[in-house]
């Protein structure tokens, strides 16, 4: 009985410590997650589990415990499970295969997503994803995405992770990233089309930037947003690679 | 000076029974899945699966156990801290008004349907009668100011949509909290660990101020704490296996089955129970299917969703006996299929 006891705190405290880090020295892994506005939660947690272990500590096994205890043990195991997968979850990436499944596809073409109006402030007073450049130019997706109209014939800049489609002509490619609304698994792709004369050599699922003009492109009663550029720069994935 | 515990229940049998024995084999079952899947996604093949699954998993697990900690909490303070004359007195001798009263209970106490399953056990202990936990199991995950927020700004302010979103789901809520009743009550619908009454067998002298306020305190805590290892566990199973559908589900796949709107709502509400997305999150989901599906197939993923999805049945299974659930799963899924058909046949276009 003694070692369910000992398996129960080892739980808590395995949690305890995992939130804990996210919260702190994670929160880069967090950001991958989790919704900024949303990481009040996961402080909310580690206090209570925190308040759950130092009751546990001087607890004795409740008597619901007691008895066939060897029965317990893949229950218990269960609530580790998801500290396993956090290994992968650290490498792990949405790629073009994850577009094609949540972008939403229509004869015409994909259909764009809709955009929660908080994106609007994009980071709640979280880093931004973008290091600090020319404001006129340095446009998250989802403003344009939701704002066309005000950027129609500015230059604009953008970052984002390529997508090169068979379907689409030779001069043109899909750049996206994913705008989550309190975790990802409910990330939804906003993308824009980029117009560039040597479309068909880009990489897939490569981050880069781009600089040009900011059109839009009215297909099938779809507005799409796009830009027209000469020159295409991959970068590295940026800290924080969603749009909040 | 302070003696624990007062009552002594009697200990554990030694002789494990089947449903423990089932339990074990089932848990034992899933875990070698989850490890043979896990190492086997460390093939280049597998890779890909396994890092979006992970994604998912993760990110579900860290917005929805946070949410279950708190229901935790809140279920164990409910346990101390009120008493069951007061549960008497506004619930069991006013079993009708008592139904209409739950299903507005989410304006006033906000829980997501993580939360909502440790809160609802700790209320049934509590004496709250079987309809009225229904009720509020149903209604409370969407009848609440932060759901109503989220959908407007999905919906960008077209406040129609947020109207019938909550007024359906506290309509359909109470139809099946007052229907459920006619059938089942707490002696032949409740495990038999909470069938108990008025309060849990666990020693404690609960409701009362006999005790001092610290002592009282950690009572709760360790009654939440009994809850998060008690529902914590279908809570991962169930995110595990919705992580598994969202990432292998293509949405595209429900797109070519849209053209009739029976088979869309259906198709919509399929994708409901699937996803086990968060009710603050879903309408941001649904609103993306606006001009491609009917209004209707929209509100059926949106007031299906929170109320039935498979991290919730799962749950479900740490309160109720397999014939509850049974019923509950037929019942939600008839009542929300009429509704929106109806809601189609009256009012296609909601905006």
């Amino acid at each position: 009985m003694r070692a369910l006891q000992i398996m129960k705190i080892g739980i808590l405290a395995a949690w305890a410590g995992f939130f804990g880090w996210l919260i702190s020295l994670g929160q880069q892994q967090l950001g991958r997650l989790l919704h900024p506005s949303l990481w009040w939660l996961v402080g909310a947690a580690t206090v209570v589990l925190l308040l759950f272990l130092a009751v546990n500590l001087r607890r004795q096994l409740p008597l619901a415990d007691q008895g066939n205890g060897w029965l317990k043990w893949p229950s218990l195991l269960i609530l580790l499970v998801p500290l396993l997968f956090f290994v992968t979850a650290q490498s792990g990436r949405f790629d073009a295969a994850t577009l094609t499944k949540r972008a939403i596809q229509t004869t015409s073409g994909f259909v764009s997503q809709p955009v929660n109006t908080k994106a609007e402030g994009d980071d709640n007073g979280y880093p931004p994803p973008l290091p600090p450049r020319k404001a006129d130019t340095d446009i998250p997706l989802t403003k344009l995405a939701m704002n066309p109209e005000t950027y129609e014939g500015q230059e604009v800049e953008i970052l984002c992770k390529t997508f090169v489609d068979e379907r689409l002509p030779d001069d043109l490619f899909m750049c996206y990233r994913y705008l989550i609304t309190c975790c990802a698994a409910d990330a939804l792709p906003v993308f824009i089309f980029v117009k560039y004369p040597e479309a068909k050599e880009i990489k897939n699922d490569q981050w880069i930037r781009a600089k040009g003009p900011f059109s839009r492109i009215e297909n099938a009663k779809i507005t799409v947003p796009s830009i027209q550029t000469e020159e295409v720069k991959y970068v590295d994935e940026p800290p924080f690679p969603y749009l909040f | 000076m302070i003696q624990l515990p007062l009552y002594q229940p009697a200990s554990a049998p030694e002789e494990p029974r089947s449903s423990e024995i089932i339990a074990f084999g089932l848990e034992y079952a899933f875990l070698t899945c989850v490890v043979l899947f896990f190492f086997q996604g460390m093939s280049p093949a597998w890779g890909n699966l396994l890092g979006e699954l992970s994604i998912n998993f993760l990110a579900i697990i860290v917005e929805a156990l946070p949410f279950m900690l708190i229901g935790s909490l809140a279920g164990g303070l409910i346990e101390v801290f009120i008493p069951v004359d007061w549960v008497d007195r506004i619930f069991r001798r006013r079993r009708i008004t008592s139904v209409f009263l739950a299903g507005g209970m989410g304006i006033f106490f906000p829980v997501c349907e993580c939360a909502i399953v440790p809160v609802v056990r700790r209320l049934l202990g509590k004496g709250v009668p079987f309809s009225a936990a229904i009720t509020f199991l149903l209604a409370g995950p969407i009848v609440n100011g932060i759901v109503a927020a989220s959908t407007a700004i999905a919906y960008r302010y077209e406040w129609n949509y947020v109207f019938v979103r909550l007024g359906l789901g506290y309509g359909i809520a109470v139809f099946i909290g007052l229907f459920l009743g006619r059938f089942f009550h707490r002696g032949n619908g409740l495990l038999p660990a909470l069938k108990a009454m008025p309060s849990c067998s666990c020693g404690h002298e609960h409701g009362t101020d006999r005790q001092p306020l610290l002592l009282r305190l950690r009572h709760a805590l360790e009654h939440a704490g009994d809850d998060f290892f008690d529902v914590g566990r279908y809570l991962i199973v169930g995110a595990f296996i919705a992580a598994l559908m969202r990432s292998t589900i293509d949405m595209n796949t429900f797109l070519s089955l849209k053209d009739s709107p029976l088979l869309a709502i259906v198709l919509m509400m399929a994708m409901a129970v699937l996803l086990n997305l968060c009710s603050e999150a879903d309408a941001f989901i649904a609103a993306s299917f606006r001009g491609l599906m009917p209004d209707a197939a929209m509100m059926a993923f949106m007031v299906l969703g929170p109320m039935l999805d498979i991290k919730l049945i799962l749950m479900y299974f740490s309160v109720f006996r397999k014939r509850v659930i049974i019923s509950l799963i037929g019942t939600v899924l008839t009542t929300v299929l009429l509704a929106m058909l109806g809601l189609h046949f009256f009012f296609p276009n909601l905006h």
